[in-house]
């Protein structure tokens, strides 16, 4: 697999162009560089392409030295980048996802933390992107338990995830309620896995 | 034989020209891959299609077709997109980006280009194809419509 060395996005608003910077900078531990304010022996470079049309009015691509490593996948990145802007946040499919190369088929992250897969409307083909909300197919879900959030998501490459983002690393209580939730949702997200292929080989 | 192929050709022919972001004068959205571009003159493609369209599956295996050209495409529901072979070449959503740049404001694409070359984000070959690329889509606003 190729080493990451950049990321692009797409935002349905405009943050100011520091705010990103500084969140990318957090995100991946590294200095970052804009047109409007170069700084010398930055590893990374954001560039900020607005859009007239299209429900995404900015294109975000951020790159950076090869020597330099990200911590973070593009998918992970675009959940946070969501949750920072309360934005919409458009990226590429996870790497290994089928049909990944498909120029019209992207993967949406929403403030709720929810990820989809999402086609591109197509017929009307503007210059700024425009997705067709009909062809969205969760591929990441939340359930809310009385002490917080369990997230559960698919990467073809790697498997099929469940995290309780908990800071005290306390095990999760659940009630018979939110176990049977927690249950269904499961069994939404392997038969969803099984469609895509590969990651359930890996459960 | 003959059925077959009428067979075919229906099958195929609702398939519809590529998308402008795969040509060097309608570039509109990167992406991380898949950023397929044509260097090649359109009434190539349109050529392409047009065997594509009346070969059907003779010249399909499994979701790509290739044609006698040596090109390989690809399609979404109706749309046909590039993946490689002569005159497609496949650029990354950063040299993408500098050239949807180029294309609107050229002075900041060519700032933007020196930085990311003299902080190593853009190695040796990456600026050679970019550079390539920008002087084609300068040929084209001189006036060489072929691309």
């Amino acid at each position: 697999m190729r080493k990451l060395s950049e990321m692009h996005f797409y935002l349905d608003k405009i943050p100011e162009p520091e705010e990103l910077a500084v969140f990318f900078s957090d995100a991946l531990s590294m200095a970052v560089s804009t047109l409007d304010d170069p700084i010398d022996e930055a590893p990374a470079f954001l560039q900020l392409t607005p859009y007239e049309s299209g429900s995404f009015p900015l294109g975000v691509n951020i790159a950076w030295n090869p020597s330099h490593a990200s911590h973070m996948s593009h998918i992970e990145i675009a959940v946070r980048l969501s949750r920072f802007c309360n934005a919409q946040v458009v990226t590429d499919l996870p790497d290994g996802y089928p049909r990944k190369a498909d120029p019209f088929r992207w993967c949406i992250a929403e403030p709720d933390g929810s990820l989809s897969e999402i086609s591109e409307c197509m017929t009307d083909e503007k210059d700024g992107l425009e997705l067709d909300e009909t062809s969205k197919k969760g591929m990441a879900e939340n359930v809310e338990v009385a002490h917080g959030e369990i997230r559960i998501w698919i990467e073809p490459d790697s498997g099929f995830f469940i995290k309780m983002p908990a800071e005290s690393g306390d095990s999760v209580r659940l009630s018979g309620q939110e176990a049977r939730k927690l249950a269904d949702v499961l069994v939404t997200m392997a038969d969803r896995a099984e469609k895509i292929g590969g990651a359930i080989e890996h459960v | 034989m003959t059925m077959r192929k009428t067979k075919d050709k229906k099958k195929w022919e609702h398939l519809r020209f590529p998308s402008g972001r795969h040509f060097l004068n309608s570039l509109s959205k990167p992406k991380m891959s898949g950023n397929s571009l044509f260097v090649i003159e359109k009434k190539e493609v349109t050529a392409d299609l047009k065997e594509i369209r009346s070969m059907g599956d003779s010249v399909r295996d499994g979701e790509q077709f290739t044609v006698s050209s040596g090109r390989i495409y690809s399609f979404h529901d109706d749309i046909l997109y590039p993946v490689s072979g002569p005159g497609i070449i496949n650029v990354t959503s950063k040299e993408y980006n500098i050239l949807l740049q180029f294309r609107k404001h050229p002075e900041n694409a060519a700032k933007s280009l020196g930085i990311m070359e003299s902080g190593g984000i853009f190695d040796q070959t990456e600026v050679a194809r970019v550079r390539y690329l920008m002087s084609l889509m300068k040929m084209k606003k001189n006036g060489d419509e072929s691309l």
